[in-house]
């Protein structure tokens, strides 16, 4: 299959080869089938023939017996029938008769009685034997005795059987005349020298054959092998050749001729022969005329197919095929030099611009390279100054913008904000005796642990101002108006807590007067946003509210916590506080209740190992760790005898 | 010719005067008793039926036989040469001349056995139910 479908040639060639075989092979078995049936046509009518010539052999003998016998009846001597032959006359006759006539049968008399008087056989004697029943004459004269067994003789035949009346009595019944003729003599008719014959008769009974096969059952000869003058028999298939005629005495008869097939088959197998050799002899230069013809037609798709390789291989665009005829191949010929000439020009072109776009891609990436680190550098600047100017803003509103959450342009809005305002007792008095760079120090530890704590609880730093601080709760996000103060006061509680850290570690530095922190918490609408101008803008808070804040940090205690009566509102579910003496506040009217938050400092020391206390006049630390019960006793009596001292002793002068 | 016949004829001449020629018929023939005229009829064909309308079977003797000649003689008063010659011209007119046996035995049997038939013998032994018509000369 590889090889055949590795070429259009050999595609061809096989194509044509298998046509002129399947058209050759088709006629010549055409040709060989009606050679064949006419032959076989033919051999039948010549059997036919046969088989009538035989047939009409027989009917002859038959009709030239009858007339003798016809004669013979006539004769005088057959007077003597009624007399029972005494002379013997009649049987002389006969004699006679079948000696001179060359009978090969007999000849019989029988009385009207049916007592044989004569016959022509001398051994057979007279008046002994009766006429055979089956050897009766029918009503109609002269009758065919089919063949049946022959009882004087022992041996099936033939007879004519005839009523003899007498010539003094047209109607005296003188007796019957019988001629035999034994069966021998019948089939000599039916042999032939190169044929068999059998003699049927028409209800398809055999009755002989000139054959060694004489066990034809009934029924083999039927409709359908008289009309195709076949037979088949135990030894073979035959050519069959049925007699049409009849023969008057016996026409039930019909003599078929049979020739063995191989007789037949000879010519038969002739004509193969012929046929098949004359296929063979024009098979040779058709099958040449192929070849030479699909090598020519192929022949230039075959250059193409060498161009088109050497083009794949090297790569050579400037082969062309050789153009050698002008039908469609040439075509396809020329049209692929176009298409080559064509590729070629392209191909340059396509080289040139391929160099051309590689010298543009390098400096392309060159320049990419270029402005990617440009950009990287100034992304780097961006983030760096981003990272700086975040610390200057709440990381709320850093986030906002930075998230584009809210542009930073000009405008405010009113919302009901938390305002926290701390600031430092005396700072100024506190620290006089501090070099500047102490008190950069310190203010700035103190102002990153607190702002450390209001990042811890949301809250929105909005500016630094010395030690003051202030911030608020409730935008740019918020949990609630409630959830803001409740969160704001936590974050004051938890600075002042954390303030007692912060004094213990300073007192340890060497700031030997302890800051104090006062805070005033309010709860009330105040107008939020961009307060300024297009070229410097600040995000704050303003309003009346942000002023009261300030107001109830300025009354309020060191390190205690100063709320509105209006976020005392919001917080007193979560927190104690005591209302204070109400104040008169600038802007509002109505006196003001601040409320100081109770328990800031509760269970501050629980969970420490140590007891501190510090005062402006006084510190103590006993540090609780690894004490054992005397080390306490002792420590405890020890700080009685101090407190007995601090009660009783004066100091001197 | 002549020395067969003086042959033939002396026996004859010897015994003509002892010899007699007996008539017979078959049992169902309806006459009893036939004048030589009747026979003579009969033999020569002019009369061809019995009284009862069967038909008449005449049986002759064969020509070699004496007692055919004998009965010519008497009976029909013709040579033989003359009634075969008769007997010729009448076949050609369409009437059987008699029916010729080889023997006496062979008569009787056929007069036996055909109905209507009738010969002559010149011995009565083995006649049976045969009728005697007549007693010739």
């Amino acid at each position: 299959m590889a090889w055949l479908s590795s070429s259009i040639a050999r595609r061809l060639l096989v194509a044509f080869v298998a046509i002129f075989a399947v058209t050759y092979i088709t006629t010549a078995a055409v040709v060989f089938t009606s050679v064949r049936s006419s032959i076989v046509e033919a051999q039948g009518s010549a059997l036919q023939s046969v088989a009538d010539q035989r047939l009409s052999a027989i009917g002859d003998a038959l009709n030239a017996l009858a007339t003798n016998l016809l004669a013979w009846a006539r004769l005088d001597v057959m007077n003597d029938i009624p007399a029972g032959d005494i002379d013997k006359r009649i049987a002389s006759s006969l004699e006679d008769l079948k000696s001179n006539y060359g009978l090969s049968g007999d000849i019989y008399v029988f009385d009207s009685e049916g007592v044989l008087v004569a016959s022509s056989r001398l051994a057979l004697e007279s008046s002994s034997e009766p006429l055979p029943p089956s050897w009766q004459p029918g009503p109609d004269g002269l009758t065919f005795i089919d063949k049946t067994l022959n009882p004087f003789e022992s041996e099936a035949g033939v007879a004519l059987s005839l009523p003899v009346y007498a010539s003094f009595a047209a109607d005296f019944r003188l007796g019957t005349l019988v001629a035999t003729v034994p069966w021998p003599s019948v089939a000599a008719y039916l042999t032939g020298d190169d044929s068999h014959a059998f003699l049927f008769n028409r209800g398809q009974r055999l009755i002989t054959a000139a054959y060694a096969l004489t066990d034809i059952p009934e029924g083999t000869i039927d409709a359908a092998s008289l009309e195709e003058r076949r037979l088949t028999l135990a030894d073979g298939p035959h050519v069959a050749g049925y007699s049409t005629q009849t023969i008057a005495l016996a026409p039930d008869w019909q003599v078929v001729v049979l020739r063995d097939l191989d007789t037949i088959d000879e010519p038969v197998d002739r004509v193969a022969f012929q046929l098949a050799g004359l296929g063979a002899a024009l098979a040779i230069p058709i099958v040449l005329l192929i070849f030479w013809v699909s090598r020519r037609i192929t022949n230039p798709i075959r250059e193409l197919k060498t161009a088109v390789a050497g083009i794949t291989s090297s790569g050579d665009l400037s082969e062309r095929v050789s153009v050698h005829s002008r039908d469609e191949l040439g075509a396809l010929a020329s049209a692929f030099n176009e298409m080559a000439g064509s590729l070629q020009v392209a191909s340059g072109d396509r080289e040139r611009a391929l160099s051309d776009l590689e010298a543009l891609n390098l400096s392309l990436e060159k320049r990419v390279a270029e402005r990617t680190s440009d950009l990287e550098s100034a992304n780097k600047k961006l983030g760096n100054l981003s990272q700086q100017l975040s610390r200057y803003l709440s990381p709320q509103i850093y986030e906002s913008i930075f998230q584009g959450k809210q542009t930073v342009e000009i405008s405010t809005k009113r919302k009901e904000l938390t305002v926290f305002f701390s600031d430092i007792k005396d700072f100024t008095a506190t620290t006089e005796d501090l070099q500047p760079e102490e008190l950069n120090a310190l203010l700035n530890d103190y102002l990153t642990k607190m702002t450390e704590i209001a990042l811890e609880h949301g809250a929105t730093i909005d500016k630094y101002v010395g030690d003051a601080m202030l911030v608020f709760f409730g935008d740019p996000s918020t949990n609630g108006v409630e959830a803001d103060a409740v969160a704001c006061v936590k974050m004051a509680i938890a600075m002042q807590r954390r303030m007692v850290d912060l004094r213990a570690k300073w007192i340890d530095m060497g700031y030997s007067r302890p800051i104090h922190m006062r805070i005033g918490i309010n709860t009330g609408y105040c107008n939020v946003g961009n307060f300024g101008s297009d070229l410097r803008m600040d995000y704050t808070i303003i309003g009346a509210e942000v002023n009261l804040a300030a107001r109830l940090e300025s009354i309020c205690e060191p390190d205690g916590v100063m709320i509105s009566g209006h976020t005392y509102q919001l917080v007193k579910n979560a927190l104690d506080a005591e209302p204070q003496e109400p104040i008169q506040v600038k802007g509002i009217s109505k006196p003001v209740t601040p409320y100081r938050v109770n328990g800031i400092f509760d269970d501050l020391d629980e969970g420490r190992t140590f007891i501190r206390s510090d005062t402006d006049d006084m510190r103590l630390f006993v540090d609780l760790r690894d004490l054992s019960d005397e080390q306490r006793q002792e420590i405890a009596r020890e700080l009685e005898a101090k407190a007995q001292l601090v009660r009783t002793k004066r100091p001197a002068g | 010719m002549l020395a067969a016949a003086v042959l033939l004829l002396t026996p004859c001449a010897d015994s003509a005067a002892a010899r007699t020629v007996y008539v017979i018929a078959n049992s169902s023939t309806p006459v009893s008793e036939l004048s030589r005229e009747d026979i003579e009829k009969i033999y020569l064909l002019r009369q061809q039926f019995w009284p009862d309308g069967k038909a008449v079977v005449p049986v002759n003797r064969d020509a070699a036989s004496d007692l055919r000649a004998f009965f010519s003689d008497i009976v029909l008063k013709q040579s033989p040469r003359s009634l075969s010659t008769y007997w010729n011209q009448m076949h050609f007119r369409g009437k059987s001349p008699p029916v010729v046996q080889g023997s006496s035995q062979s008569v009787v049997a056929f007069v036996r056995n055909v109905p209507g038939a009738i010969g002559y013998v010149d011995d009565l032994s083995g006649l049976g139910d045969l009728k005697i018509l007549a007693e010739l000369p």
